[in-house]
């Protein structure tokens, strides 16, 4: 599963920031597999890998916790979801 | 005389689309990955026109993707950070977990590419052990605008699934291959942001179409839909790399419209 975050911001990161980040992410969302950020886009983009509907509902429920009511796109198999604001 | 408005069909056009092959190396000796972000990335194509596929009849307009893979193999469990850049200016920022022995492959898609491009990936680890040894690279279609009138019957009579390689395995191919078509209703408001699309496969035939003037008629999957300057990644056991594909038009027949007052 893959969760997208529009962070609203549009900022390259160093190596030193990308660190700084992953740890952040890592400790947040236990079984994080990878993430990704556009500073074209400010979009990031969360890896879950492969996970069962039951756990897919749950995760998506504790992001849009996390998130704090940031916009959110679901993109899963061919399906693209995106939330309003 | 009254006069009654019409459109003249065109004759069958065929459109026929041919993929370069793609350009693999596999490094002799594996690279020893940094543990900080390296001044010059390990992978870099600059983009040639060789490189772009060709179209039997030149289109009305198009985009280009470029594909480009950065591979190898981690020994001690560890985290992998990628750079994607155009031009040297960052495109996206990354990282992967990846297990002990696991191999893993970043495939960057990069949006929109003209010739003289230069299209690189930067790879580092948090582990000191970790490798790289293996880049590919091709260049895909989307945003195909046959000619800015409307289509009529148009077929997909083939389609092809790129790229293919000659080291690793594609990732969960689909059974079905299908590409993405823009289709308009005959009063549907043309705008940028207004749009249908549907997916056909071959044989499917489409009865009227009209171009978007963003998307055009048929557009791509990864690079655009998806991916649009981002990367896939995948690590596996065994598997080098192991790669995501696009399917994309290989034969495409068509007639257009034109309206006339008869």
């Amino acid at each position: 599963m893959i969760v997208i975050l529009d962070t609203g911001k549009l900022q390259d990161l160093t190596d030193a920031q990308m660190k700084t980040l992953d740890s952040k992410l890592r400790s947040r969302f236990l079984g994080l597999i990878g993430w990704s950020y556009s500073p074209l886009t400010g979009e990031l983009t969360l890896d879950f890998g492969e996970v069962d509907e039951e756990a897919l509902l749950t995760k998506i429920a504790d992001i849009e916790a996390k998130a704090e009511g940031k916009r959110k796109r679901l993109e899963l198999l061919e399906m693209i979801k995106r939330w309003p604001e | 005389m009254a006069r009654i408005n019409a459109q003249i069909m065109s004759a069958r056009k065929v459109f026929d689309f041919t993929y370069q092959t793609p350009q693999e190396t596999l490094l002799g000796t594996p690279q020893t990955l940094p543990t900080s972000e390296p001044a010059t990335p390990q992978v870099s194509y600059t983009v040639a026109s060789g490189d772009l596929p060709s179209v039997s009849i030149p289109l009305a307009g198009n985009k280009w993707i470029g594909m480009v893979i950065g591979a190898g193999q981690f020994v001690t469990a560890g985290t992998l950070s990628w750079r994607m850049k155009k031009n040297g200016a960052s495109v996206n920022t990354g990282t992967l977990s990846v297990s002990a022995n696991y191999y893993y492959t970043v495939q960057a898609w990069f949006h929109d590419v003209s010739v003289g491009d230069v299209l690189e990936i930067a790879l580092w680890s948090s582990v000191a052990d970790s490798k790289y040894d293996y880049k590919a690279y091709q260049i895909h279609i989307t945003r195909i605008t046959f000619y800015n009138k409307p289509l009529s019957n148009l077929k997909i009579d083939s389609i092809v699934a790129q790229p293919v390689l000659t080291l690793g395995n594609p990732a969960a191919p689909t059974a079905n291959w299908y590409i993405y078509v823009i289709h308009k209703d005959y009063n549907f408001t043309p705008d940028a942001t207004s749009y249908y699309y549907r997916s056909a496969s071959a044989g499917d035939t489409l009865r009227i179409l009209y171009p978007d003037p963003t998307y055009g008629t048929m557009y791509t999957k990864n690079g655009d839909v998806s991916s649009q300057n981002a990367v896939t990644t995948q690590t596996h056991a065994s598997q080098r790399p192991r790669y995501s594909r696009n399917y994309l038009p290989s034969k495409i027949t068509l007639r257009y419209l034109t309206p006339r007052e008869i």
